[in-house]
This record gives C-alpha cells, structure tokens and sequence, in this order.
C-alpha cells in the first residue's frame, strides 16, 4: 500500500467577514459622509439646520415614496406606476374636496383606491410576470388617465387642480411646518416613525420574512406554503398605497395639485433602492438600505444644486452615479461563482 | 510505471476569507489514468478542481498543467483541459448542437466542418444516451438526464488531454454511470487523463486506477488501483480504522409499530403509468429506489403534497383521532404532520442569503406568531440549539449566512427544519445526494431514532448503498409504478438492483402489472 500520510490539525472554523456581509451598508455610508464633507468644503452655508431641514423634508417624500419599490425589488420586482399614482393622488385629492368631500374621508378614499391600484397592479404583474415590468407601467397609465378624466369633468383642463388645502395638510408637508411648536416639519417625523417601524416588522413578521424567503428562492417558498401570489399582491397593494400617501403629502407642500408632480419618482424612488444596496434580484437588501440610498441620493442633489449646476448636469450626474453602484451591487456573489 | 505525468501541483494553498479550503495540496497525475480524488464535504475537493480548471487562483503553491501554468479557464481550455461541473450549465432555449459546441466558434470564423460536426455528435450522444438524440430539439424541452448528458457530451467533444469530473454522476442513475464508465475506459485508452472528483465510493472503487485522498485540505496519501477499496478510502478520509461495513448499523432494531400510518390508493404517477397502492408502518423507514424517471419522483412530490398525482387517494393517519384524512396539498400535508426535505437543496431547499437559524427556524415560525404576525423569535432558540446537536451541525454564528456552511452542513440545516416541525412523516427525496458520509451516517442515526419514537419515514435515494443496513424495507419503482418490495435479507445490492431493472424474481412479492384504474 503506496499511501503517505501526513499530520493535519483539524477544526476549521468559519466566520463571515462582518465587512463584507454589511458591505452595502459601509458604502452607503461611506458615500452619504463624502457627500457632505463635500458639501461643507464647497458650498456656502451647506451645513446649517435650514439646510438640513430641507434636506430631510425631500427626503421624507422619498423615502416614503421608495417604501413600496423597496418590498418590491425584494422580490425581484419593480413597481413603475409610483409616479403615476403620486400624480394622481395629487390631482384626486384636491378634485374630491373640490366636490365636497371633508379632507380626511377624501384622504381615506384617495389611500383606498391607491392600495387598490396597486393589489391590480401586483395580482397582473404576478400572473403575467415576464411582462411584470410594462403591466406595472399600464396600470399605472390607466390610473392615472381615469383620474385626469374625472377631474377634467367639467373644466378645461385635468392635469392641474387648484382647492384649498387644509391647513393641517400644509403645516405636515411645509418647509416651515412646525412639530408640535418645534420647527421641524412633521412629514420628517412621521418618515422616521414608519422605517423604524418597517425595518422592525421586516425581520420579526412572518410576512416581512416571506418576502425576504420568496426572493431568495421562489421554489424553496413555495414548499414552506407560502403563496407567492398573495405576497405579491399585498406589496404591490402597500406600494400603491405609499404611492398615494406620497402625492397628498406634496399636495401639501406645493399647495396645488398637478399630475405630473410624481415623475421624478420613477427613477429616484429605484435609484435609491439600487444605491442603498438592495438587489434587484431579490431577497438581500431592505428598507434601512433604502433610507440610506434616499439620503445619498437628496445630499447629492443639494450638493449639486449648491454648485449651480443646471437641471441636465444634476441628471447626468446623478445618472452616472447608478453605474458603479449597479457594478458594485448587483453582480450577486452567487451569480459569480457559478462559472 | 508510470506515462508522463500532465497536472502536477505541489504545495498548493487557497483560502475564502477565513476559511482555509486547501491548506497544503500535493497532487499528481499521469497520461491515460484514471484518477479520483476522494475526500468528505469541504475537505478541498471542488476547490482543488476549480484551481487546476483555472477558474481560482491558488495562493501558494505551484499548478501544471501539460506543462503550462494556467490562469484562466479560457487558457485550461486551450491546452487541452476540459471541467464537467456539478451544475447542469444548459443554455435552455437553444438547441442540442448549439449548446454541443457553445464556445467553440469565433463571430466570425469556425474551426470545423458542420456535418462533420453533426455527425460526432450525434455518435457520442447516442453512445452516452443510449439512444439517439434530435441535435435540432430545444434543451429546454428535455429531461434533466438528457441535459447532463448534454454537458458531458460537450466536454468530451473536446477531446480533451485531461477531463474532470466534478461530481458528475450525481444526478446519473445507475445505467447511465455504466455508460459513462465505458466512455471514460475509452477516453483513457486513447491516452487521456481523467480526473473524477466523487463521493461515491463503489463507483471509484470500479474505475480509478489510482486515488487522491484529501482531508481538511490537505493530500493525506495516494492509493494505487489494489488498494483501493472502501475501507481503506473511509480510514484515510475519516482518519480512523473504521471499516466500511461498521460504519453503518441503523437497521431496526425492534419492530415496527402497528398500523399503516399512510396509505396511498389506485395512486398513477402518469398517465400512461398503472396504479398502485402504498401503505406506510408506523415507526418505519420506507426506501424508495428506482433507475432515473421511474415514476419515484413523482410518487414521493405527491405523497408530500407537493405536486397532484395523475390518480388515486392518499391518506394520512391523524394523530389526535385516529382518523386517515385525505392529503392532496401542500397545506393539508403540513396539517397531517408530514415534512419534505429536498436533496436539491440550492434549488427548493436554502434561502442563499439568509441566516443558518432563519434558514433552520422559519418552516416553523408560523406556529409561533403573536398578534399581527409577530414572530417569537428568542421562543425559537432552545428548538435551535437542540436541532444543531442533534444533527451535529458545524456552525459559526447561527447569523452567518447559511452559504458559509458546507453543502453537508446545509443539507443538515434543512433536515433540522423539518425535525423542528415535530411531524409523523418524513419524506426525503434523495438528501444525501453530494454529502459527505459523516453528514450521512449523522442522517442514518437521526432518522432511525425518529422511527424508534414512532415516526416514520419515506427515503428515496438514487444509491442503492444507503439503503443497506438501514431501511426497513425498499420499494422498488419501474415503468411509473411501485414493482416491488423488498424487506429482509433482500435489501442487498443485487436484489435491488434487479427489480430496479424490471426483472422478474419469484422469491419475493410482484404486484399484480395488469391492474389499471
């Protein structure tokens, strides 16, 4: 017997390297830290509470707007009638109290009927999910068109409502909006209440753990019972819902409604969750992340504005910005060690 | 003596981070050998053969391959190295030829004669087959088997001076590793080097002409073709004197329990397939075995619930009344108390990027919820801990990711979920498909104190060798339905193998073939 043996201690021990599981996490922030030393050394009155307070104000509108789009890349889809539903809560809400409705049961309407919007969006999206992508953007189209068509009744023009806001409204989304005495406007407030909250119910309900289990692996799910369809279906619901709350929040803030308010969202609200660091793919990745890809994403805008660069320049920085961070993110280890 | 030696690597070390796949790796091989390299789970193997496949680079250590140093898989192909990986790497929507010489072409120039092309292939595909394959048929469209043997196809048109296996035959039945064999006789007689990386010991045992054995990363000896036999590959592997024929004893001991705990009636796992029925002692543990798509695939899925059979009625045993209660969901399975643990654990079983206790505790996380879904996760450590001594997990942090672990340590994961489920039933559907014999003899030991306690257990595997010595009794599965059972002294190689292969045999039970719904 030809057989050499040699002497080997055993006891392997395996430990994940902490900076690379929160790999995204420490870029994030990383990047948010850069963005305002930046900040501070190139823009005059960068660091001041007027600016932070507006910073935090855009912010809150993001943030709230990505929540849905968030629950949706951790499935690995994306919801693109956000802007659509943003613009027509805008226009909706302002045309129901035109009508008569008391602001809060017009409010309760317009959030009903977005959740709705969105539970069609995301039941279509399931069933026809190679084309999730243009169904998403059809429903959106068709929301948002229905709602032109009620409030043109009557009048010229759909596509801006002017009502008077409440006062209430106002003060929540204000820059000057004021937080029981204390200058902060409450939207700000209320943003922080729901991540925290979110990020919470995420990794301690069984429902925010189906959604992280059906991204991660659809077949592995679906022998634990659950059903696919129906995480689908409430995301998308929740998103249409966040989409909603979002359009009467900036209703607030501009004081008269328009349709197209919501356009800006449909990349800001993805950009923030690829930025954050939650894959596109699914299952890693949450709403903490997107907080954080909000922030980045508005610092970075201000910076910009700051300098004085002009509306196609900020686009094209901020567009540029995607790149690497899609380079960096969305390449997923697994797909990489296949070959 | 030995032919001109083609790899040879010496000293050769890699780490992932703080795991050290290979630690200190010697290795040699020779023109127109057959060479297996041997070693339990996370042992180094895999890695070793993605190092000499140059899709890693090795830290220390020296690589060389027919004389080159390799540092890519593009350069390993040029000089005459071809990788068969575990995975089945298809393009899907593309044809049989296309997908035969992806990769061979450039844009615009081609080195080959087309039909000549199409002729070769069409020979060594229906030589590996075993019956002749439509080059023109979408991949999509065919059987799994079909497609690994697509992906073989494509290695050996290569005509490789050196081919690794890894884990190749994993997914092949019993027939099919006949043909692989003689093609791999053919290939060394033509000069060629072939490496098999496996965990399969009978089938290296039958082929290798000399064997690597690795543990814990490191070249731990080299057998030569007489010495290599089970029990000396299991003390070298395990570093302990233990014989094979020790190493398994988890036959019961007592009998089992009274009463079927699950009956399956008129059941047809397809359309064409005449029915059979089924019944499941309580207490015991059921092999099932069959050659590749013999209908026990489709026969375990639907005893899980988790696909319909074509017809008939399965009923479980309730345990609070009594009662049997039809089970045709995967919901209604779960109530009746019957647990499915996949042995395609990448693909229906871990949550890659989820943590080794979210991936053990979440098949019972619903039993545990407060109001508005609320899960009491610190409730779930005592079950935890208890899961991952039992099975004897090797863990870090239980919030490590579950890919930090071995393939045998994530399959034992999994079996802890469904132990963590407390069920009557266990369907396994092939679990020790690529683990190591640790992880196995953990599962044989586990499974049978389950069934000692009254639970029972359906075990399907593709090697006959796990069933000995360890199943009560071995249903055998051919043309899509139950052919025989055999329990006793017939659960040996030979019997089973027979009725695998549909011959008759009058010493033990037949099932009536004529009998249809």
């Amino acid at each position: 017997m030809v057989s050499t043996v040699m002497k080997t201690d055993t006891g392997v021990t395996m430990r994940s390297n902490p900076l690379r599981t929160y790999k995204g996490i420490s870029i994030g922030f990383g990047l948010l830290a850069c963005l305002l030393v930046l900040g501070a050394l190139l823009v005059p009155g960068f660091v001041s509470s007027q600016n932070a307070r507006s910073i935090l104000l855009l912010a809150a509108f993001l943030g709230l707007a990505s929540i849905g789009q968030t629950l949706c890349a951790l499935v690995g889809a994306l919801d693109l009638s956000t802007p659509y539903i943003i613009g027509g809560a805008n226009i909706l809400l302002p045309s129901l109290m035109v009508a008569g409705l008391p602001a809060p049961l017009a409010m309760l309407l317009v959030l009903l009927l977005g959740a709705l919007v969105g539970a069609t969006n995301g039941a279509l999206s399931f069933k026809l999910q190679g084309q999730a992508l243009i169904m998403s953007l059809g429903v959106g189209f068709a929301a948002v068109g229905a709602v032109q068509i009620y409030t043109s009744l009557g009048s010229q023009f759909g596509g801006t409502v002017f009502a008077p806001v409440p006062e209430w409204l106002r003060n929540i989304s204000a820059f000057n909006g004021k937080f029981f005495g204390v200058p902060i406007p409450p939207v700000i407030i209320i943003w922080a209440v729901v991540a925290i909250a979110l990020g919470w119910l995420m990794h301690n309900t069984w429902f925010g753990r189906s959604i992280y289990a059906i991204g991660g692996s659809r077949t592995a799910a679906a022998r634990l019972g659950i059903s696919e369809f129906k995480v689908w279906t409430v995301i998308h619901s929740v998103s249409g819902a966040m989409s909603a709350i979002t359009g009467m929040l900036l209703l607030g803030f501009s004081g008269g409604g328009f349709v197209g308010v919501g356009d800006p969202y449909l990349f800001t609200t993805v950009a923030a969750v690829v930025i954050g660091g939650t894959s596109l793919l699914g299952g890693a990745g949450g709403y903490g992340a997107t907080v954080l890809g909000v922030l980045v994403l508005t610092v970075l805008t201000s910076l910009l504005v700051g300098l004085g660069l002009s509306f196609p320049a900020q686009q094209a920085v901020v567009g540029l910005l995607i790149v690497p961070m899609v380079a960096i993110y969305a390449r997923s280890p697994h797909i990489r060690n296949q070959i | 003596m030995h032919n001109e030696s083609t790899i040879r690597m010496v000293d050769v070390a890699k780490s992932f981070g703080e795991t050290k796949a290979l630690r200190k790796c010697d290795f040699e091989a020779y023109a127109g050998e057959v060479h297996a390299i041997v070693g339990e789970n996370g042992s180094g193997k895999s890695t070793m053969a993605k190092i000499m496949s140059g899709v890693l680079h090795p830290d220390a250590g020296k690589v060389t391959i027919l004389g080159e140093q390799i540092t890519s898989p593009v350069d390993a192909k040029r000089v005459g190295l071809a990788t068969i990986f575990q995975e089945v790497l298809v393009a899907e929507e593309a044809s049989v030829f296309d997908n035969l010489f992806v990769g061979r072409d450039g844009i615009f120039c081609s080195e080959g004669n087309t039909d000549d092309r199409w002729r070769e292939a069409e020979t060594i595909l229906a030589r590996l087959v075993g019956k002749p394959v439509d080059l023109n048929e979408v991949v999509g469209r065919l059987p799994l088997s079909i497609k690994q043997w697509i992906v073989i196809a494509r290695a050996i048109l290569r005509r490789p001076k050196v081919l690794i296996l890894d884990e190749s035959s994993a997914a092949l039945d019993l027939d099919s590793t006949i043909r692989l064999h003689e093609e791999i006789d053919r290939m060394r007689a033509s000069g060629a080097t072939i490496l098999i990386v496996t965990h399969r010991i009978a089938e290296l045992v039958r082929i290798a002409d000399r064997a690597t054995i690795l543990r814990d990363g490191v070249t731990v000896g080299v057998l030569e073709k007489h010495d290599i036999t089970e029990a000396n590959l299991l003390a070298m592997m395990t570093h302990s004197d233990r014989r094979a024929s020790e190493a398994k004893d988890y036959a019961s001991k007592g009998g089992a329990g009274a009463g079927a705990i699950l009956t399956a009636r008129n059941l047809a796992t397809h359309r064409t397939a005449a029915v059979f029925d089924f019944d499941l002692p309580q207490g015991a543990i059921v092999g099932v075995a069959g050659l590749d798509g013999q209908g026990q695939d489709a026969f375990v899925r639907a005893v899980a619930g988790i696909a319909q059979p074509f017809g008939g009625d399965v009923q479980v045993r309730c345990a609070d009344t009594g009662k049997m209660t039809s089970v045709g969901t995967l919901d209604e399975a779960a109530r009746a108390g019957i647990s499915y643990v996949s042995g395609d654990r990448k693909r229906e079983g871990i949550f890659p990027q989820q943590s080794i206790f979210e991936n053990l505790a979440i098949g019972v996380y619903r039993k545990n919820m407060g109001p508005l879904g609320v899960i009491r996760k610190p409730s779930l450590k005592p079950m935890f801990k208890r899961e991952v001594d039992r099975l004897r997990i090797k863990i870090g942090s239980p919030s490590n990711k579950i890919t930090s672990l071995s393939g045998g340590n994530q399959q034992k994961v999994l079996i802890g979920r469904a132990f963590a489920n407390d069920p009557q039933v266990i369907v396994l559907n092939d679990p020790a498909r690529g683990v190591d014999l640790g992880t196995k003899r953990d599962l044989y030991r586990e499974l049978r104190i389950f069934a000692d306690k009254g639970g029972s257990v359906i075990y399907l595997s593709s090697e006959i060798e796990e069933f000995i010595g360890f199943a009560d009794r071995v249903d055998v599965f051919f043309a899509g339905r139950l052919f025989r059972s055999l329990s006793g002294g017939d659960i040996a190689e030979e019997p089973i193998l027979a009725a695998m292969f549909g011959q008759s045999r009058n010493t033990s039970v037949e099932f009536d073939l004529e009998r249809t719904a």
